[in-house]
């Protein structure tokens, strides 16, 4: 199985800040996560690197943790090329 | 006028990270000069630096250190070494009239030139965000701030190679005059990258390698041929003589004297003159006659003109009684810190008048007749009723500084 968009980001957030969200829920509030605006704005870069996306700036109308696992989905779909189909893998 | 004494001392340098092992080391004439194991080395004409032996995650969480360019990383560590040394504590009203005066030459040099090298190497769209804050001149004076709480004057100071110096004379002025208590002052540099190193190569500046990298720089020696590039940090609390005596603290000596004038002369070359004049202005600042100085750290960068000249610069301050003082140039074994080298060597001052022993000049190998006095050469020497110590500092750039540092009495 690969990991859910939710569950990279937990990893992200746990190595690079070091804040275990643990069973956070999706719809809780994108401040819950409890960064600064600036740390915000780093962890956003660092999706970027893990991901391999650009996402668009600024990134306004982020809510919930949803709505930026959603914006990275969308982003990943766009941005992504299509992968083989005769892949074999899982 | 507050008198102002030393209280606390803090070293990250490739003598070791403490104020104590970097001592010993410069004592018993180590050098923390070695071949250079970054990737670029190779395409690197001189291929020799004096690193830092510094493992980040030692001394902070992996999330912390990311944060951090190393410049700030070495300040950070320097200073609560100081302030643990000192034994330092503040009330919030205390803090008020404390402050950081840090000195850098090219502050976080690292993460811009990690950002430039993704924007050329890797077609990056976008830089890391955190690239300005930890890049800028002024980072190690604000978390140096932020972890202590403290509140008064807090500013960088970039003049080369005498920044540490000016921000260490800076903030005993500060407290002289009342407008602070208690102040962390000192230097930081993490310039030691691949921009860095090819632009000081094509200078000139630099000694070029010995078959034994610990040979390189030789300071005053007929053979030198210039410095090797170090990093580090040191700092040192400040504070005035009677709140340090109000508390019980230990004094490790009293600055009494310091200079700061300018070449107007010259972008890098330095001048007899100009040398004098900031050693003569640091005595008449300290009240004292020339040969009230026991001991010289010289800036000595070993380069052919700087040793010539500061020698007949320390004998036109010191007349014939010049020969009679013994001068040395620390930087044979801890390299050039650019920002951080006045205060590494300030501290060595410090310690020379503590322990009673004058740290060598090493690599002394062959005599110059236009460098002639006695440069304490090889090895550490023990001195007996050393009380004032004189430290040199001219910058590229023409900002000269000189300190005077005595025991407290």
């Amino acid at each position: 199985m690969t990991k859910t968009i939710l569950e990279r980001l937990k990893t992200l957030l746990l190595d690079q800040y070091n804040i275990d969200v643990g069973s956070i829920k999706p719809e809780a509030p994108i401040e819950s996560i409890g960064l600064d605006s600036l740390d915000m704005v780093d962890f956003f870069y660092a999706i970027e690197q893990e991901f391999k996306i650009k996402l668009p700036t600024p990134n306004l109308n982020l809510k919930s943790i949803q709505d930026l696992v959603d914006l990275v989905e969308r982003t990943v779909k766009e941005q992504t090329p299509q992968e083989p189909l005769n892949r074999t893998t899982e | 006028m507050n008198r102002v004494v030393i209280s606390g001392l803090g070293v990250v340098s490739p003598l070791g990270n403490s104020s104590q092992e970097f001592f010993d080391q410069l004592i018993a004439g180590k050098s923390g000069v070695s071949k250079f194991p970054a990737d670029f080395a190779p395409r690197l004409g001189i291929r020799i630096a004096a690193r830092c032996a510094f493992d980040a995650e030692a001394y902070f969480p992996r999330n912390i250190a990311r944060k951090l360019d190393p410049v700030s990383q070495f300040a950070l560590v320097a200073a609560e070494q100081a302030v643990n040394d000192a034994k330092l504590e503040l009330t919030e009203e205390e803090k008020r009239r404390s402050g950081v005066y840090v000195g850098t030459s090219v502050g976080g040099i690292k993460a811009l030139l990690d950002g430039h090298a993704l924007l050329l190497v890797e077609n990056a769209t976008r830089l890391p965000p955190l690239s300005i804050p930890m890049a800028m001149n002024n980072a190690p004076v604000s978390h140096i701030s932020t972890r202590f709480g403290l509140k008064g004057a807090c500013l960088t100071y970039s003049t080369a190679c005498s920044s540490s110096a000016v921000a260490i004379g800076e903030a005993f002025r500060l407290i002289q005059h009342g407008y602070a208590d208690v102040m962390v002052a000192g230097g930081s540099e993490a310039s030691l990258e691949y921009g860095l190193l090819m632009a000081w190569e094509s200078l000139g500046t630099l000694a070029t390698e010995a078959s034994d990298p610990a040979a390189s720089c030789r300071p005053f020696s007929k053979d030198r041929s210039g410095f090797v590039l170090g990093e580090g940090a040191a700092m040192v609390v400040l504070e005035s003589r009677d709140r340090a005596r109000r508390r019980g603290a230990r004094i490790l000596g009293e600055i009494i004297g310091y200079s700061t004038t300018a070449e107007a002369g010259h972008i890098t070359k330095p001048s007899e003159a100009g040398m004098a004049a900031a050693m003569q202005a640091a005595l008449d600042n300290a009240g004292i006659a020339a040969d009230s100085i026991g001991y010289i750290n010289a800036h000595g960068t070993a380069t052919p003109i700087n040793d010539v000249v500061e020698t007949r610069a320390i004998k036109q301050v010191f007349g014939p009684k010049a020969y009679a003082i013994p001068v040395s140039s620390t930087k044979s074994m801890h390299g050039h810190l650019l920002g951080a080298a006045s205060a590494l060597e300030f501290i060595a001052c410090v310690l020379s008048i503590q322990h009673q022993v004058l740290p060598p000049t090493i690599n002394l190998a062959v005599p110059d007749p236009e460098c002639d006095l006695d440069y304490v050469p090889g090895q550490g020497r023990k001195v007996s009723g050393l009380t004032t110590v004189m430290s040199n500092s001219f910058a590229f750039g023409g900002t000269n500084a000189v300190l005077i540092v005595r025991t407290e009495q």
